[in-house]
């Protein structure tokens, strides 16, 4: 029967009839099908990309040992492997035009708070409050700083208001989650969150080789090397990514920073939402089903990154452990959650590559990249003066 | 169809008549927060209760 017919057929049933819907149904029901097989192929992609980031970070120092390559494949670390394999495969599955049906499967954010919860149990309970204060002075301070350079060096350039709040919500306080909270609370259209997105990614990539590398070069400390790295770098799986390159140490203090930032999220999307209800245009913002406004506590609450209480519950449980149980029964246990923890990064970093769209980065034009640019410059100075001042005297 | 694109790029980046929710994205919704929470201290349970070995993880 061709579609016309059909058509004809289907109009001409009456309505109501459980028959008429059934076609629709079925065509439904083969589309979910299709979806779920894509996403599974996705998953296998991505995992089997994971296991060989592992074989290669086992297999090439071993294989190069006594050559030229040797020193240089020692140094490469888990992360680097993982995002290139993630950028390979996604320009290959984008020949193949496959990459897009199995997007569903690529879940960096999803990966990442996993892998943050287990790196929790790694970190003593006693660094995170030794930490802490430290921390939440320099989130502040650099939040504040690059928010409203952000803001202003945007609306310079004529930028609208909305994607003006994602750029700045982005590249002040963590990356994609940020852009998503900020959209949420300004109304802003996907397509300004997906090249916000993109453009997080684009400069957080490079920033996850050139950061360790910068702070060895300047002799940094281990402390303020993690907490330039997690003052930094925009997006919390490039933080960590980051932080495993510069070493265990930079990595548990620039987990905290990070983190700390994450745990503003909230605040800032409530002055957002505030601010453009007041200022920019009055039916902005959040409304209820009801038609009433939620509460400010209620909307930070809402957007308060709950990975963060599993990251600090995952310290202290281990911390008490610690103290309590015999070390000789709590090590493997606690090697089994690194392991675990190892995966769950490895299988986030590949998914930063395989997640990349270079697309909406053409349909933003060059403001948005200027913005990202001028920005990226201003949290770099600002935030190594603020390690430097905050961290150099910071104890393991 | 490059005159709009040369029109929106004038006018800045985007121009916002359409509302369309973010979270009509899906994968950058929130809710998966809890989810990756409950699924990291299942993990980090699983382990401390040594019922994993780190040997058997490949």
């Amino acid at each position: 029967m061709n579609r016309p017919d059909l058509d004809k057929k289907l109009s001409t049933r009456p309505s109501g009839s459980g028959a008429s819907v059934a076609p629709e149904e079925a065509v439904a029901e083969a589309t979910r099908t299709r979806h779920v097989l894509w996403t599974l192929a996705g998953v296998i992609v991505v995992v089997g990309l994971a296991y060989l980031v592992r074989f290669l970070t086992d297999f090439v120092p071993e294989a190069t040992d006594g050559t030229w390559f040797g020193g240089i494949a020692k140094s490469i670390e888990y992360p680097i492997y993982a995002i290139a394999l993630g950028f390979l495969a996604n320009a290959v599955l984008s020949l193949l035009h496959v990459r897009d049906r199995m997007y569903a499967a690529f879940r960096t954010e999803l990966f990442i708070k996993i892998g943050l919860v287990l790196l929790g149990a790694t970190i003593n309970f006693a660094i995170f409050v030794k930490a802490a204060g430290p921390a939440i002075i320099q989130a502040l301070c650099l939040i504040a700083i690059v928010f409203l350079f952000t803001w202003w060096f945007a609306g310079k350039l004529g930028l609208d208001d909305r994607l003006r709040a994602l750029l700045a919500s982005a590249l002040s306080i963590c990356g994609v989650s940020a852009a998503v909270a900020a959209a949420g609370a300004v109304r802003a259209k996907k397509e300004q969150l997906a090249y916000t997105a993109t453009l997080v990614v684009v400069f957080a990539v490079p920033s996850i080789f050139l950061l360790p590398w910068l702070a060895n070069l300047m002799g940094l400390p281990a402390a303020v090397t993690g907490a330039w790295i997690g003052g930094n770098i925009d997006t919390t799986a490039a933080v960590t990514a980051a932080g495993a390159v510069a070493g265990e140490q930079p990595l548990q203090i620039a987990s905290i920073v990070k983190v700390t930032q994450n745990a503003l999220l909230g605040f800032v999307a409530v002055l957002l939402t505030m601010y453009f209800t007041l200022k920019i245009e009055k039916p902005a913002g959040e409304v209820q089903p009801d038609g009433s406004k939620p509460k400010a506590w209620k909307m930070i609450w809402d957007r308060f990154p709950k990975f963060v209480l599993g990251f600090l519950l995952a310290s202290i449980v281990a911390t008490i452990l610690g103290s309590t149980m015999d070390p000789a029964v709590l090590e493997p246990r606690l090697d089994a959650a690194k392991e675990l923890q190892t995966w769950a990064l490895i299988l986030a970093f590949v998914s930063i590559g395989l997640e990349f769209k270079v697309g909406s980065i053409k349909e933003a034009g060059w403001k948005p990249v200027a913005v990202f640019a001028a920005a990226t410059g201003v949290n770099l100075l600002a935030g190594l003066g603020l390690a430097l001042l905050l961290f150099s005297s910071f104890q393991f | 169809m490059k005159d709009v694109q040369t029109q929106l790029r004038s006018r800045g980046p985007i121009v916002n008549e359409d509302k369309g929710s973010p979270d009509d994205h899906g994968k950058f919704s929130l809710s998966e927060d809890w989810i990756a929470t409950g699924i990291g201290l299942i993990l980090l349970t699983v382990c401390l209760l040594g019922l994993v070995n780190p040997e058997i993880i490949p």
